[in-house]
């Protein structure tokens, strides 16, 4: 167990360095010349080269490599060019409201679609099933931005989600104030988490060891939970990874809705400056969080079902086919 | 048989059972048989015969879609046929212990066994986590299972055929009760294996005086454990009988069949008859003998009605108008 987390987190930071490394390259290869382009048409030459110098653009490239990593290690990010501050300040203000936003959204779609396919589950093709099927799925062909409008429309008293102070889990009202936001990010993903939920359930329900439960005289609740809720979290799990990645981009967006100063608005105000450092800085943290939580994901899977841990190359393999085979199945029942 | 006997008398009762899919297939047309106690009461019959159909009945596990149509099942004298699922759950597990035909699907393969045995007395007994845990120790001891500390901490698909099936012996016999249901508990387990299972079967029932109803397609197991057989065709039982009784002079055709396709020493070499499964669909009642199609005594009769059990002697009955003189 030990070695294998180990291992597992091994295999993360590698990936990290490795994505930090490509993130690096690209903006190295966008074409022109960054001091000319962040400074405009109307900058001189000597304004240029002054840039140029001071980003160290023409030094070579494995030397900017390596500044760049002996940077990161020791937290330092480079400094904004649009905001002249460190790029590690101007994310650490930001990155509490999109955290917080995230996780509200995050806690709102296991709250929402646990107890909803919990009751789908119970009669499989019940009036009951297919009315929270059809609601769920009508969600979701809702994008977030559009939902977010939607509620605004519907709650009228738009002050209840326009935020426009720096908040988070902590603060007073935060739950009240970042409601809105939250369930624009939420509903859409709810039918998702709902589906792999109910979906599963039903499996296990059908699957013999259930029945061998009630043969040992088990009840209904205590099969429910002991067995059935139990060996149905491994693609819950796993596809709640996937949504909590996506929640942390829908974040983004809503953001802008709602006017909140999180990373997404920092993001967009950033490329259109043409800060470079500070976009760097920001799409590498969210590829890190997507890692991260791709790794707890594995850790609670592997906690879940004994038989991931049998070997990790194969569990490697079944993990991304699960996750590749439940997508598509997911797809194909959603088209239908 | 000796009808002036009480119903308490048995242990399980079982009277024209019928079981009926979704569709209307009788995948059990009407099966009655009786366990008194302390009795080993085989049930014989092919592949697809009806034999796990009607244990799942008795244990009120059928599958959806899949139920008791007629007929009644008496444990210790109360009808549990329709009985409510808190009243199951009091007899399931604590005075009816059941071995499944599939030992790996009937576990949970995200639990620790020991925990999964452990469930047992969970939900039966008030007994302290220590006292539990000795119970069982001392339970997965007593169906020869090794090391069972570690073994305990292991998850089923750890474990090797012979071990999942004997786990799930202990966890059908850890509450001691009075009827033992084994379905087929030795079909996926090579020779040795089965011969060990067998014994601890006869063990069981000679130690804690427990019933048993013990299923199988064939005769060979049977033979060694049974005081009782029953052979079951197409949903019917068309033979009762001593093991003995049964096994020197067969009265039905079927069981004739049937005995014949054990293999033994002398036969090796010699082309078998081998058993068909069933190739008619169930369908409607049944209105003439179900064996006509094999049998090679078949007359008119036979097509036209249904045949009765007839008596030989002392409980030795079987359904064949061969019989009905
Ligand atoms: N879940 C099910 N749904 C519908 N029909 C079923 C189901 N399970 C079994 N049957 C049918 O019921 C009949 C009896 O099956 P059963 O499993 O009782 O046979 P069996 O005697 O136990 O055979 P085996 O020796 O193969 O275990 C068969 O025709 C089978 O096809
Ligand atoms: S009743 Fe007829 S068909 Fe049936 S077993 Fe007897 S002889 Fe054969
Ligand atoms: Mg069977």
């Amino acid at each position: 167990m030990a070695r294998y987390i180990l291992q597992k987190a091994g295999q993360m930071l590698i990936t990290l360095l490795l994505i930090v490394f490509i993130v690096f390259i690209m903006f190295e290869l966008i074409p022109g010349n960054p001091a000319r382009i962040m400074l405009g048409m109307n900058a001189s030459q000597e304004q240029i080269t002054a840039l140029e110098l001071e980003l160290g653009i023409n030094e070579p490239l494995p030397l900017k490599i390596k500044n760049y990593f002996a940077g990161l290690i020791q937290g330092d990010l480079g400094r904004s060019i649009r905001f002249d501050k460190p790029v590690g300040e101007l994310i650490g203000a930001a990155a509490p409201t999109t955290f917080s936003l995230a996780i509200y959204a995050f806690i709102l779609i296991i709250v929402l679609s646990v107890p909803l396919a919990l009751l789908a589950a119970r009669k499989q093709g019940s009036f009951f099933d297919n009315s929270i099927r059809f609601v769920t799925e009508t969600t979701l062909a809702i994008p977030p931005f559009f939902m977010a409008i939607i509620l605004m429309l519907i709650f009228r008293t738009t002050q209840l989600g326009l935020s426009s102070g720096q908040g988070n889990l902590a603060s007073p009202g935060f739950l009240r104030q970042f409601l809105m936001p939250a369930l624009a990010i939420a509903l859409s993903r709810v039918a998702m988490a709902m589906e792999f939920l109910r979906d599963a359930i039903i499996e296990q329900k059908r699957m013999f060891y259930t029945r061998a439960a009630v043969g040992k005289g088990a009840t209904k609740s205590r099969i429910l939970f002991f067995h059935i809720f139990r060996n149905s979290l491994v693609p819950f799990v796993t596809v709640l990874g996937l949504i909590l990645a996506e929640v942390f981009g829908g974040s983004i967006i809503i953001e802008q809705v709602f006017l909140l100063p999180g990373l997404g608005r920092l993001l967009v105000t950033a490329v259109e400056a043409r800060d470079f450092p500070l976009t760097q800085g920001i799409i590498i943290l969210i590829a890190i969080v997507v890692i991260v939580v791709n790794f707890l994901v594995d850790l609670i899977n592997q906690f879940i079902d004994p038989r991931i841990r049998l070997s990790d190359v194969k569990s490697e393999k079944s993990n991304l086919w699960t996750q590749l085979s439940y997508k598509l199945k997911f797809r194909k029942d959603i088209k239908r | 048989m000796q009808n002036d006997l009480t119903k308490s008398e048995y242990i399980l009762k079982v009277e024209h059972l019928k079981v009926v899919s979704a569709q209307g297939a009788e995948l059990v047309r009407d099966v009655s048989l009786k366990i008194k106690p302390g009795e080993i009461v085989g049930l014989v019959g092919e592949s697809g015969s009806g034999k796990s159909i009607s244990t799942m009945a008795i244990a009120g596990i059928l599958p959806e879609g899949i139920s008791i149509a007629q007929g009644n099942i008496f444990f210790k004298g109360q009808d549990i046929t329709r009985i409510t699922a808190q009243d199951r759950c009091k007899i399931n597990g604590n005075q009816l212990g059941i071995i499944y035909q599939d030992a790996s699907q009937s576990l949970n393969p995200l639990i620790r066994i020991g925990k999964q045995i452990d469930e047992v007395l969970k939900i039966h007994t008030n007994l302290n986590p220590k006292e539990r845990r000795n119970r069982v120790y001392g339970t997965m001891r007593a169906v020869n299972l090794s090391d069972v500390e570690k073994l305990a901490k292991r998850y089923p698909h750890e474990l090797s055929g012979g071990q999942r099936q004997r786990v799930l012996i202990a966890m059908a016999i850890i509450n001691n009760p009075e009827l033992l249901i084994a379905d087929e508990p030795t079909t996926a387990l090579d020779v040795s294996v089965q011969a060990q299972i067998i014994e601890l079967i006869k063990l069981i029932n000679f130690s804690r005086k427990t019933s048993v109803l013990y299923i199988s397609h064939d005769f060979s197991t049977v033979k060694k454990l049974c005081d009782r057989v029953y052979v079951l065709y197409q949903g019917i039982p068309v033979e009762v009988g001593a093991t003995t009784q049964i096994i020197m002079q067969p009265q039905h055709m079927y069981t004739k069949l049937l005995l014949e396709s054990i293999p033994t020493p002398e036969k090796r070499g010699q082309h078998l008859m081998i058993m068909r499964a069933r190739t008619k669909d169930y369908r409607g009642s049944a209105t003439n003998c179900l064996f006509a199609e094999r049998c090679p005594k078949v007359f008119e009769r036979c097509r036209q009605e249904l045949p009765d059990m007839y008596e030989m002697c002392d409980g030795h009955q079987a359904a064949c108008f061969l019989l009905d003189k």
